[in-house]
C-alpha cells in the first residue's frame, strides 16, 4: 500500500520532470500535480478497499479492465471538481490528464503482478524456511554444562532448566513461517533467559516494561531471542561487571514496538559478523511478512546499543 | 603413584568450574589429583599460577578481560610452566589452541573419561620434566 503511494508519486515527479526540465520550474509542476494526484490516491484507496471482496470475485483480467476504469472515474471527478481551484488545466487538458492517470495504473498494476511473483507463496515460503534462525552453538553446550554442574547439587532447579531448554529447542526446530502471539515469543524469551541466568549469575540482569505489551498481537515466531542472544553475547559476556538488558514492549495505535537495551562496549569489528547475520534474518523475515510497514533499526548512544523493532498491530491472521 | 597432580581451575561461569570441580572429583580413583584453586578470570588466573606453580591449569578459552589464549601465552614464559588443558563450549579456537602447545583441548560438556586422559598424559608429561 505504502509502496504505491511513493510509487505514484515518484511518476509525479517524473511526469513534472517530463513537462518543464529546467530546476525552478519543475517543482511547482509537481507540487501542482502532487494536488490532484493525492486525492486521487486517497479516493482509490477507498474505493479499492471497500470493492476488494467484490473484485476478488472477477477473473484476473476482468479485475484489472475494472480497476483500470475506476481509476479514471475517479481521475476524472478529481479533475472536474479540482479544475476551477487549481490551475493545472493550463498544464493539461482531461484527455491528457486522464491518459496520465491510466499509464499511471497500467505501471502500478504491471508492478505489483511482478512483485506477486517475485512473492509468490512458494518462494516466500522457501525463503521463510531458509532464514529459520539459528542458535549459538556454544549457547546450547554451556547450558547442558550449567544443568549438568546442578543434576547432583540441585536436581529440583536441573529438571526445571531442561525443560526450559526443550521448550526452547522444540520452537528453534519448528517450522517457524506462521506468525506467532506476541506472549508465545515472550514465554520463549523469559525461558531462554533463564538459561543464561543460570550460567552467568548475577553478572546478567533483567528489566522487562511489558505493561502495555498487546499479548494477542501476531509477530515473526523468534522476532526477539535473537537479540536476546545478541545482547547477552556482546553485552554482558564480555565483561566480568554485572550488565543490564532492558527489553520495552508497546503497543502505540496501529505499531507495536520492541525496544531492546544492552551494554556496549565499542570493541570494534570483532564479533560484529555475527550480531549482522541475526540483524539481517530479523529484518528480512519482517519484510517477507509485512514488506514496508516493518522494520528494524539499530543505534549506538555513548555505552549503549539499541534495537528497535517496529511492526504493524494484527491480530488475527492476515 | 607419586605426589598428587596439582590443577587450578579457569572459566568465567561458576556451573562451568562447579562442574569441572564434580569431574575432577570422579577421576581421583583413578589418578590421584588435587584442586589448588580456580579462578574467574585470566588476571586472576596468570596471579595464581605464578604463586602456586600448578602442575595442570584447566582454562576457558572465551572468558571477559583477558581470555584463556592470552593466559596460555603467559604460562609459556615461565620456566617451568604447568600444562594447558583448555576448554571450550565450541570448536574454533583448536587450531589457535594447539600452536600454544596446548597439552589437550576439551570440548564442554566434559566427560570424564576425556579428563581423566587429558590428565594422564599430563602427568606422564610431569614424569618426563622430572626425569
Amino acid at each position: 500500500m505504502l509502496r504505491m503511494l511513493l510509487l505514484v508519486n515518484a511518476l509525479g515527479v517524473l511526469a513534472a520532470f517530463a513537462h518543464t526540465p529546467e530546476w525552478p520550474g519543475w517543482w511547482n509542476h509537481f507540487l501542482l500535480i502532487a494536488a490532484f494526484v493525492q486525492p486521487i490516491l486517497l479516493l482509490s484507496l477507498l474505493v479499492l478497499c471497500g470493492a476488494r471482496r467484490w473484485l476478488a470475485k472477477l477473473p484476473y483480467r476482468e479485475g484489472l479492465a475494472v480497476v483500470a476504469l475506476l481509476e479514471l472515474a475517479i481521475a476524472a471527478l478529481v479533475y472536474l471538481s479540482l479544475k476551477n481551484a487549481i490551475p493545472l488545466s493550463e498544464l493539461m487538458g482531461l484527455p491528457q490528464f486522464l491518459l496520465c492517470t491510466l499509464i499511471a495504473t497500467c505501471i502500478a498494476l504491471f508492478y505489483l503482478d511482478l512483485r506477486s511473483r517475485a512473492l509468490s507463496p512458494a518462494i516466500t515460503e522457501a525463503r521463510l524456511q531458509a532464514l529459520q534462525a539459528r542458535i549459538r552453538p556454544h549457547f546450547l553446550f554451556n547450558s547442558i554444562t550449567a544443568v549438568l554442574s546442578l543434576m547432583r547439587a540441585d536436581p529440583k532447579r536441573a529438571e526445571r532448566a531442561l525443560e526450559d531448554l526443550a521448550d526452547l529447542f522444540r520452537v528453534l526446530m519448528a517450522d517457524n513461517r506462521q506468525l506467532v502471539p506476541l506472549q508465545d515469543e515472550f514465554i520463549l524469551c523469559r525461558q531462554y533467559l533463564e538459561l543464561e541466568q543460570l550460567r552467568l549469575g548475577e553478572r546478567l540482569r533483567i528489566d522487562w516494561h511489558i505493561e502495555r505489551m498487546p499479548e494477542e498481537a501476531l509477530v515473526p515466531p523468534l522476532v526477539l531471542q535473537p537479540l536476546l542472544e545478541n545482547a547477552v553475547y556482546h553485552g554482558i559476556e564480555p565483561s566480568s561487571e554485572p550488565g543490564e538488558i532492558t527489553i520495552n514492549i508497546y503497543r502505540n495505535r496501529d505499531q507495536v514496538f520492541i525496544v531492546l537495551r544492552n551494554p556496549y562496549k565499542g570493541d570494534g569489528a570483532k564479533h560484529h559478523s555475527g550480531n549482522k547475520m541475526a540483524l539481517n534474518n530479523i529484518r528480512e523475515r519482517l519484510a517477507l511478512h509485512f514488506d514496508v510497514e516493518a522494520s528494524l533499526k539499530t543505534q549506538v548512544t555513548g555505552s549503549m546499543y539499541q534495537v528497535t523493532i517496529t511492526l504493524p498491530y494484527t491480530a488475527r491472521r492476515p | 603413584m607419586s605426589e598428587a597432580l596439582k590443577v587450578i581451575i579457569v572459566d568465567d561461569e561458576l556451573p562451568a568450574r562447579n562442574r569441572l570441580k564434580e569431574v575432577l572429583e570422579d577421576c581421583r580413583d583413578k589418578l590421584s589429583v588435587r584442586l589448588l584453586a580456580e579462578a574467574s578470570d585470566g588476571v586472576r588466573a596468570v596471579e595464581l599460577m605464578n604463586e602456586m606453580a600448578p602442575d595442570v591449569m584447566l582454562l576457558d578459552i572465551r572468558m571477559p578481560g583477558m581470555d584463556g589464549i592470552e593466559v596460555a601465552r603467559h604460562a609459556q614464559k615461565l620456566a617451568a610452566p604447568p600444562a594447558v588443558i583448555f576448554t571450550t563450549a565450541f570448536d574454533a579456537y583448536a587450531v589457535k589452541a594447539f600452536e600454544l602447545n596446548a597439552i589437550d583441548y576439551l570440548l564442554k560438556p566434559i566427560r570424564r573419561e576425556r579428563l581423566l586422559a587429558a590428565l594422564q598424559k599430563a602427568a606422564a608429561r610431569r614424569i618426563g620434566f622430572s626425569k
